[in-house]
C-alpha cells in the first residue's frame, strides 16, 4: 500500500515528465483490469475509467499504450507496492464517509507558518496523486488547516495558501484540475483540540477529503 | 465652617451632536436566526424592539432645567482627582393616577389598587426592575471609569440629614458628592416610566430632568439610555452603554460556528445566523443596523451581509474564497480577502454588489483589512517580507506603509475611532511567545503593549468612543471575549460558553425601524 516515496521523490527530482506518463500509464493499466475482477461492476458512479487525468477532458479516449514510451528502467523503479496494487477497492460500494474514514488520501502536514511543500510533503503528495489516478472518478476538496498558534485572520489567508499549494502540486503531477476543489478553514477546525507541539503539528495540514467518487 | 464656593457650574456646547437615536433591541432576523426565547434571554432578544422615550421634565426652580434644549455638559472639576458621583438606587414610585386613566381602553388597569393581588403582582416587578436598573446604571457610569463612584453606604448618612422628601444639597457635599444623579421608576400599564435628575451638588442646581419610558422588561435597556445621557451631559462622555458587540462562538454545536450578538456587558447574547455551518469575523456597518460576515454554508467561504432591522440577509460575493470582511466608515464598501485571482489580496466590494476593486497585487498573503475612521486609509497584514506584519495603504491601493516592525507576526490590525488619538491596535507575537494586543500611536510612533504574556490575545477591536478594546483571549483556558481600558486596565471577561473569537465592537444602532 505505501509505495517507497523517497524513491518517488527523486525520480520526480530528476524527471517529472516520464513520472507524470507513469502515473498515468499505471491508472490505466490498473483500472482497465477492473471488469475482470471486480464482481460489481458498479455501474453508476463508476465513471468509464478511461476518462482518466491523463485524458483531460472527460470523453477523450487515452489508450493504455499511453505508458509504452517507459524504458525498462523506468518501469523497473515503480515502487513495486503500487505495481503489485491489482485489486482494486471497489469504490462505488463503499460510501463517501466510509472512504474518507479509510484514509486512502493522506494528510499533508506542514512546517510552522508555512505553506512550502519540503520533500516529504511532495512525497505525501505524490502517494495521493497515485491513489487519484487509480480512481479518476474521485473528486476531492484540498482543506488547509493551521494550528491554533496563529491568528484567526491570517490563519484563514494560509490555510488557503497551503490548500492551494497541496492542488497545485496535484495538479503539476497529472490530477486535473477540475477534479479538485480548495477551501480554508484556517484555524477553526483543528484535527486535535490540544495546546501542544504534537497538536499542533497535526493541525498544521492539507486535508484531502473525497467529495465525490 | 468652611467659605461659600463659589458654583463651577459650567454649561459647554457640545462640538459634534452625538448620535440621537433611541436604543433599541435586537430583532432576530428571519432566515438569519431563530426567534430566541427562554429563561435568562431579555424580552428585547425574543421579538419586541423597546424603545426608551424621553420627554424633558420641568425644572424644580426657576433657575435650572432650561439647558435641555440643545447639546450642553457639565464643567466640574475637582483639582487633583476624579470628580465623584453619587447615584442611589431608583426609588419606587406609585403609578400616576391621571395618566393610567389615560390607558381607558386596557382592562389591566387594575394595579390602581396596590393591594389587590394584581398590584402585589406589578408592585414585586416594578421592586425588580428598579433594582436591575439600579444595578444597571451604576455598572454603566462605572465602567466609562472617569468618576469616582461614591459607595452607597454613605448615602443614608445624606438621606437622613435632609428632611423628608427634600433634598439637601449639604448632605450630600458633606459626603464628598459632586455630582448626584436621583431617580424614580413605576411601572404604568405596559410601560416602565423612570425619572431621572441630576444635581451638581456644590452649584446647588438641578442641571438635568428627564422622564424615560420603555416596555415592561426592558430595564437594562431603559437603564442603558440614562447613563448614556448622563455621562454626555455630565462631562461630555460619549457611552458605550448601548453599543453592542459581534463574536463567532461555537457554542450552538460541534463543528459550526455561530454569529452572535451581545451588549457591551456580556448581557443578553444572542444568535444572529443559525445555520449550523462555519460563520465567522464579523463587521458591523457604521450605523450598527447590519453585519457582513463569512460563512461556509454553501461550501465556500463567502461574503454574507446581515440587516438586522429589515429582516434580510444576502450574499454579496460568493465566487471563490472570501475572508476578513470590513465595512467602510461611509458604509459604502466592504474590504476583504479574496483569492479570486490566485492569491490572497484585498479587495473592495461595493455594498450595493455594483462593483469590485483590488487594492493588493503580488505574491504574498494580503488579509484583514481595517479602515481608518475617514475612510481614506486602510490598514492590513502582509507576509511580503516573509512574516505578517501591519501596513497601511490609501484606499486606492496606493501609499504603502509599514507600520510594525517589531515581532515575528503581527495581525488583525484595528483602527482608534477616537477623535483624540491616532492609533492602531493589533495583536503581535516575539518570537513564538503567545499573542498580546499592543497600540501603535501614529503620532509619538510608539507602541505600548496592553496585555502581558497571560494566554494568547487576539483580534482587538475598539468601542466606538476609542476608550475601550474588545479582545479574543484563551488565558482561562477557551478563547472568550475580554474588554478592557485602551490603558490595559479594567479588564472585563464577557463569554463563559464554549469558544469565542473575533469580536467587532459595533455603534449603537441609529433609527433602529
Amino acid at each position: 500500500m505505501r509505495p517507497d516515496s523517497r524513491l518517488l521523490s527523486t525520480r520526480r527530482a530528476l524527471s517529472a515528465i516520464p513520472l507524470l506518463a507513469l502515473l498515468s500509464g499505471l491508472a490505466c493499466s490498473s483500472v482497465d483490469r477492473t471488469p475482470a475482477t471486480g464482481s460489481d461492476p458498479a455501474p453508476g458512479p463508476m465513471t468509464p475509467p478511461e476518462a482518466s487525468e491523463a485524458g483531460g477532458a472527460p470523453g477523450s479516449d487515452p489508450s493504455p499504450s499511453s505508458s509504452s514510451g517507459l524504458t525498462e528502467d523506468e518501469i523497473l523503479a515503480i515502487p513495486p507496492e503500487v505495481g503489485s496494487e491489482t485489486d482494486l477497492l471497489d469504490i462505488g460500494a463503499k460510501s463517501l464517509e466510509e472512504l474518507n474514514t479509510e484514509g486512502h488520501l493522506k494528510d499533508v502536514q506542514f512546517d510552522y507558518d508555512s505553506a512550502d511543500l519540503s520533500p516529504p510533503m511532495r512525497a505525501t503528495i505524490e502517494e495521493n496523486a497515485a491513489w487519484l489516478s487509480r480512481y479518476p472518478s474521485v473528486r476531492i476538496l484540498v482543506e488547509g488547516h493551521c494550528d491554533e498558534r496563529g491568528t484567526v485572520e491570517y490563519n484563514l489567508a494560509l490555510g488557503e495558501e497551503r490548500a492551494r499549494a497541496v492542488r497545485d502540486y496535484l495538479r503539476d503531477l497529472g490530477v486535473d484540475s477540475g477534479r479538485m476543489r480548495i477551501i480554508s478553514y484556517g484555524k477553526e477546525f483543528p484535527l486535535d483540540p490540544g495546546h501542544n507541539e504534537t497538536a499542533w503539528r497535526r493541525n498544521r495540514r492539507a486535508h484531502l477529503e473525497i467529495v465525490a467518487k | 465652617m468652611k467659605p461659600p464656593r463659589p458654583p463651577r457650574l459650567v454649561l459647554a456646547a457640545l462640538g459634534a451632536a452625538l448620535a440621537t437615536g433611541v436604543a433599541a433591541g435586537f430583532v432576530p432576523v428571519p432566515g438569519i436566526a431563530r426567534p430566541v426565547t427562554g429563561p435568562g434571554v431579555p424580552a428585547e432578544a425574543a421579538g419586541g424592539t423597546p424603545e426608551v422615550g424621553v420627554t424633558s421634565l420641568a425644572p424644580p426652580s426657576a433657575t435650572a432645567g432650561a439647558q435641555d434644549a440643545g447639546d450642553w455638559y457639565l464643567d466640574i472639576t475637582r483639582p487633583g482627582a476624579p470628580v465623584r458621583m453619587a447615584i442611589p438606587d431608583f426609588r419606587l414610585a406609585p403609578p400616576e393616577a391621571s395618566e393610567s386613566e389615560g390607558r381607558a381602553g386596557e382592562t389591566d388597569a387594575a394595579p390602581a389598587d396596590p393591594l389587590s393581588d394584581a398590584g402585589l403582582v406589578v408592585a414585586e416587578e416594578a421592586a425588580a426592575s428598579a433594582s436591575v436598573a439600579s444595578a444597571v446604571l451604576w455598572g454603566d457610569i462605572e465602567y466609562a471609569g472617569v468618576y469616582r463612584m461614591l459607595p452607597k453606604r454613605f448615602y443614608r448618612i445624606a438621606e437622613a440629614g435632609s428632611p423628608e422628601g427634600v433634598l439637601d444639597y449639604y448632605q450630600w457635599e458633606s459626603i464628598g458628592a459632586d455630582i448626584l444623579v436621583s431617580g424614580t421608576l413605576r411601572i404604568d400599564g405596559e410601560m416602565l416610566v423612570a425619572e431621572v435628575r441630576m444635581h451638581a451638588v456644590r452649584a446647588q442646581e438641578n442641571v438635568f430632568g428627564r422622564r424615560y419610558t420603555a416596555a415592561r422588561g426592558a430595564a437594562r435597556t431603559l437603564a442603558h439610555r440614562i447613563a448614556d445621557d448622563i455621562l454626555q451631559h455630565a462631562g461630555n462622555y460619549q457611552g458605550v452603554a448601548r453599543t453592542r458587540i459581534a463574536f463567532s462562538t461555537n457554542r450552538s454545536g460541534p463543528r459550526s460556528k455561530e454569529i452572535y450578538l451581545m451588549d457591551y456587558d456580556g448581557h443578553g447574547q444572542r444568535p444572529v445566523t443559525a445555520n449550523g455551518s462555519l460563520n465567522i469575523t464579523p463587521s458591523w456597518s457604521p450605523d450598527g443596523r447590519a453585519l457582513s460576515y463569512i460563512s461556509y454554508r454553501e461550501g465556500a467561504p463567502a461574503l454574507y451581509l446581515a440587516f438586522l432591522y429589515q429582516g434580510r440577509g444576502e450574499k454579496l460575493v460568493g465566487d471563490f474564497q472570501s475572508f476578513t470582511p470590513a465595512w467602510s466608515p461611509d458604509g459604502r464598501w466592504i474590504a476583504f480577502t479574496s483569492n479570486r485571482d490566485g492569491q490572497s489580496e484585498i479587495y473592495l466590494a461595493a455594498v450595493d454588489g455594483a462593483e469590485l476593486r483590488r487594492l493588493t497585487d503580488n505574491r504574498a498573503i494580503d488579509v484583514a483589512p481595517a479602515w481608518s475612521p475617514n475612510g481614506r486609509t486602510i490598514a492590513f497584514t502582509s507576509d511580503r517580507t516573509g512574516a505578517p506584519q501591519i501596513y497601511t495603504m490609501d484606499r486606492d491601493g496606493l501609499n504603502l506603509r509599514r507600520v510594525s516592525f517589531e515581532g515575528s507576526w503581527n495581525d488583525s490590525p484595528a483602527w482608534s475611532p477616537s477623535r483624540q488619538h491616532s492609533e492602531i491596535a493589533y495583536a503581535s507575537r516575539i518570537e513564538r511567545r503567545p499573542f498580546d494586543i499592543v497600540v501603535h500611536d501614529f503620532e509619538t510612533r510608539q507602541t505600548r503593549q496592553l496585555t502581558t504574556g497571560r494566554g494568547s490575545n487576539e483580534s482587538p477591536s475598539w468601542a466606538p468612543n476609542g476608550l475601550h478594546i474588545a479582545f479574543a483571549s484563551n488565558r482561562a483556558g477557551d478563547d472568550q471575549v475580554f474588554t478592557m481600558h485602551r490603558d490595559g486596565s479594567n479588564l472585563k471577561q464577557l463569554t463563559r460558553e464554549g469558544s469565542n473569537t473575533t469580536p467587532r465592537w459595533g455603534n449603537p444602532p441609529a433609527n433602529p425601524r
